[in-house]
């Protein structure tokens, strides 16, 4: 059965965006897939993804901005794994990416960012290129979890309740 | 013990002290090497003026005398536990892993000629008998008697049950006359402890039904989805007499009471998948346990080869596609999240969404002998109720030629940038002088292992081990079915290692299935000093039975999760041990080889002296190497504790 469609009408980006992660959890690949109008035009997703953990998005219509806010909480500006997952995010815009792993910059532009300890990955999507920024913006938080599966699993036993064994 | 005293003129009770504790290593390795120490003098305190020589470590001739014991043919009359024997004999069941208890079974099961090993714990010969299924595919079993006996077993069967495995437990001793009296010791009741641990389980209570559930068993344990089966055997039914087969239910050849029969997979699924994979741009096959129960590998291989599709493994055994192919994606991690279809083949125990590194864009075929289980944690695209081989087969015969040139560069990219990383790792690890760190032990292994002296193919591993394991299953590879023992697997028990590795050598000794053209061989087993120190003991077992196996173990002084507490002092001790343990002597004193490596540059030199002592006297060793806990600790000793990205080399979990 699919997941419960989000009620949110926000205008045509906000419906692409809504539908774009609706596709995700008609899969099964979310669970417990919410989207919740927001003030401002925003729109709040929650979804139950990676590690069997709620994550949290939010798209704002009139910036067209599509956040993952305090994707990974408790991270040190700077620090080893920040520097890890800011290089995979900056990376993904470069020409030896495989075309499928790509980000054109003239369809949808990465940013991360540390802000009071919160590590924060946004697209600002441009155009009408709405489907195709969440694609490239889930693969992507599937793969920076990879770093931290392989990396760093301290961070996601501490944070993420992974198992220490 | 000799009643011939040996009087030397400078024994004293501090020097017996002194020799029994500095000494004991090099007594055992010269008697093994025929010297014993009561040749060289070396002798033992009796009484205040009186020595005498210390007996050498050696194997009792009993054992020799056993080997060459010709196996008996049951036939009526016969006992309960002669009929069961029997039966486990005609079907093919390879070997015994057991202690003494339950005593007329495995008596009868040994006498039919099945190849019996017994050990020092329960537990570790049941582990021992999972992995020996493990690497070779064929049926073993395990047994113990009645109460502690069976439930020393239980950490064993639940580690199986999680890895699939067709493991046969046996217990029993005690009476059902008896029961609920309390008379006598070790009275348990079995079945309701193994519930949720096995696929099938009965308690005997019937003497003329023995065959019949003998039936049962293997129906189960020889169809399907393979899990643990646990018989118990009452006296009543263990002893009772039968004159003729009029006297037994069902007693019949096992083509007729079960069948090699399998499910096939419809036409309809296969174009399904065959539709799915043809628009796929970046497929890869998960070949897991199923294929390695079903020999499916070289339906897999020219699927694989014919399709041009990667292959990355998961499960409970590795090897059943060649590390060795351009196809193999097993050490290529950063390529996994571009898969765009997955199929999954036997993948009995299934990942939830995101334990595998395929990205949320990935399609999902699913092949499996069980419909029950298809669409579990994963959802698919595709589901196929098939046998393994079967299925592959059928694909393999209908799918056109493609090719994906991208796609392997992609996953040939990634292969270099991991091996780059472990290369890293290993200069990293080299520059840390005082100890031996695990990307040493982890690269100059692979380097011993495939790209030395020995055919690549040859050696078996039995990989265990917490933090060690992070590093070494980087290096492992496997290039044939069988070669590589998953460890501890889903369960994640930390002690099954050295159990383990009785299974995987006895398998290798006496060449069963895929193991037979290594036949002799020695094998490896990799663990920490946590996992060692369950089931250390079996280097007996290894001793006795000439089980040629090197075990290292990394020796940090402390479990694996002390990291987790360092925060807390009064907790913190929970999780070390005494530093410098010498279990080097340990095994030396078992009548094992002992290496101690302290320094980065030893450790190949000592692995290579231990597998030479292996290989050549088929003895057991030990290779102890001194590391330093705090080689988790990232921000001092980079690259620290790792994690680990799944399917492929690095998974244990599924």
């Amino acid at each position: 059965m699919a997941a419960k469609r989000g009620t949110a009408t926000t205008g045509g980006a906000g419906e692409a965006v809504t539908a774009a992660l609706q596709a995700y959890a008609d899969r099964g690949v979310f669970r417990g897939f919410r989207a919740v109008p927001a003030a401002r035009g925003c729109v709040e997703y929650e979804f139950v993804w990676l590690l069997g953990r709620t994550m949290r998005a939010t798209f704002d219509t009139a910036r067209g901005v599509l956040a993952f806010p305090a994707l990974f909480p408790g991270v040190e500006p700077r620090s080893p794994m920040a520097r890890a997952l800011d290089a995979l995010v900056h990376t993904r815009t470069d020409r030896g990416q495989p075309a499928h792993k790509r980000v054109d910059a003239r369809r949808a532009r990465l940013s991360s960012a540390v802000s009071k300890g919160d590590w924060s990955l946004t697209v600002h999507v441009r155009g009408a290129n709405h489907d195709y920024a969440v694609q490239r913006a889930l693969n992507l938080v599937n793969e920076l979890f990879l770093i931290l599966h392989e990396s760093y699993p301290e961070y996601l036993i501490e944070r993420f309740g992974l198992s220490p064994e | 013990m000799t009643k011939r005293f040996v009087r030397t003129p400078d024994t004293s009770r501090r020097r017996f002290l002194k020799r029994a504790v500095a000494g004991a290593g090099a007594t055992a390795a010269a008697a093994l090497t025929g010297t014993g120490t009561a040749a060289s003098g070396e002798t033992l305190a009796t009484g205040q003026d009186h020595v005498n020589p210390i007996a050498p470590i050696g194997v009792p001739a009993e054992f020799a005398a056993s080997a060459s014991a010709d196996p008996k043919t049951f036939d009526f009359p016969m006992t309960g536990a002669q009929v069961f024997a029997r039966a486990c004999k005609e079907e093919g069941v390879a070997a015994l892993f057991t202690c003494p208890g339950n005593y007329p079974v495995i008596h009868a099961i040994a006498s039919a000629g099945i190849p019996a090993f017994g050990g020092r714990h329960e537990g570790s010969m049941a582990h021992a008998a999972d992995a020996f299924i493990r690497v070779t595919g064929e049926l073993a079993v395990t047994s113990g008697t009645e109460g502690p006996g069976f439930t020393d077993m239980i950490c064993a069967i639940a580690c199986a049950n999680a890895a699939r495995t067709p493991l046969l437990v046996l217990a029993s001793n005690m009476t059902i006359g008896m029961e609920d009296t309390e008379a006598g010791i070790q009275l348990a009741y079995q079945q309701p402890t193994t519930e949720g641990m096995k696929k099938y389980g009965k308690r005997l209570i019937v003497p003329r039904r023995v065959h019949e559930y003998a039936g049962y068993a293997f129906r189960q344990l020889r169809s399907g989805v393979p899990r643990p089966v646990h018989l118990d055997f009452p006296a009543e039914v263990a002893s009772a007499t039968f004159k003729s087969a009029t006297e037994l239910d069902y007693f019949h050849d096992k083509s007729r009471y079960r069948t090699e029969s399998r499910p096939h997979p419809s036409s309809k699924d296969i174009a399904a998948a065959l539709d799915l994979l043809r628009k796929a741009e970046r497929p890869i096959i998960v070949s897991s346990n199923g294929v390695f129960y079903a020999k499916a590998w070289d339906a897999l291989k020219r699927f694989a080869e014919k399709a041009q599709i990667p292959v990355v493994e998961s499960g409970a055994m590795k090897g059943q596609f060649s590390d060795a192919s351009p196809l193999s994606a097993n050490a290529a991690p950063g390529a996994l999240a571009s898969a765009d279809v997955v199929v999954l083949v036997g993948q009995h125990c299934m990942p939830t969404v995101g334990e595998f590194a395929f990205g949320p864009d990935a399609r999902y075929i699913r092949i499996d002998q069980s419909a029950e289980d298809i669409g579990r944690n994963i959802p698919i695209d595709v589901g196929i109720v098939s046998c393994e081989l079967a299925a592959l087969e059928a694909l393999a015969d209908a799918t056109p030629r493609i090719t994906h040139d991208a796609w392997l560069a992609e996953i040939a990219a990634a292969r270099k940038k991991f091996e780059d990383q472990n290369l890293e790792n290993y200069k990293i690890g080299l520059s840390y002088g005082d100890a031996v760190h695990p990307a040493v032990i982890a690269k100059e292994l692979g380097d011993f292992l495939y790209r030395g002296a020995l055919p690549k193919e040859q050696t078996s591993v039995a990989s265990g081990g917490f933090g060690i394991a992070r590093y070494v299953r980087r290096e492992l590879r496997g290039f044939r079915p069988g070669q590589v023992m998953n460890g501890a697997y889903q369960y994640g028990a930390i002690g099954p290692d050295v159990g383990y590795a009785v299974g995987v050598a006895a398998a290798v000794q006496l060449g069963v299935g895929p193991q037979a053209a290594y036949k002799g061989h020695p094998v490896i087993c990799t663990t920490g000093d946590a996992g060692f120190g369950y089931t250390c003991m079996e280097i007996d077992t290894m001793g006795k039975y000439k089980l040629p196996v090197v075990v290292i173990v990394y020796n940090n002084n402390a479990w694996g999760t002390w990291t987790g507490a360092t925060q807390d002092p009064r907790a913190l001790p929970i999780h070390l041990f005494q530093e410098n343990l010498r279990y080097d002597k340990l095994a030396e004193a078992l009548g094992g080889h002992g290496e101690y490596v302290t320094r980065p540059a030893a450790f190949r030199p000592a692995l290579e002296r231990a597998y030479q002592v292996a290989a050549r006297e088929g003895r057991p060793a030990v290779i102890n190497c001194q590391g330093k806990k705090e080689f988790w600790d990232r921000a001092k000793f980079p690259p620290g504790s790792l994690g680990k990205i799944e399917p492929g080399v690095m998974s244990y979990y599924h």
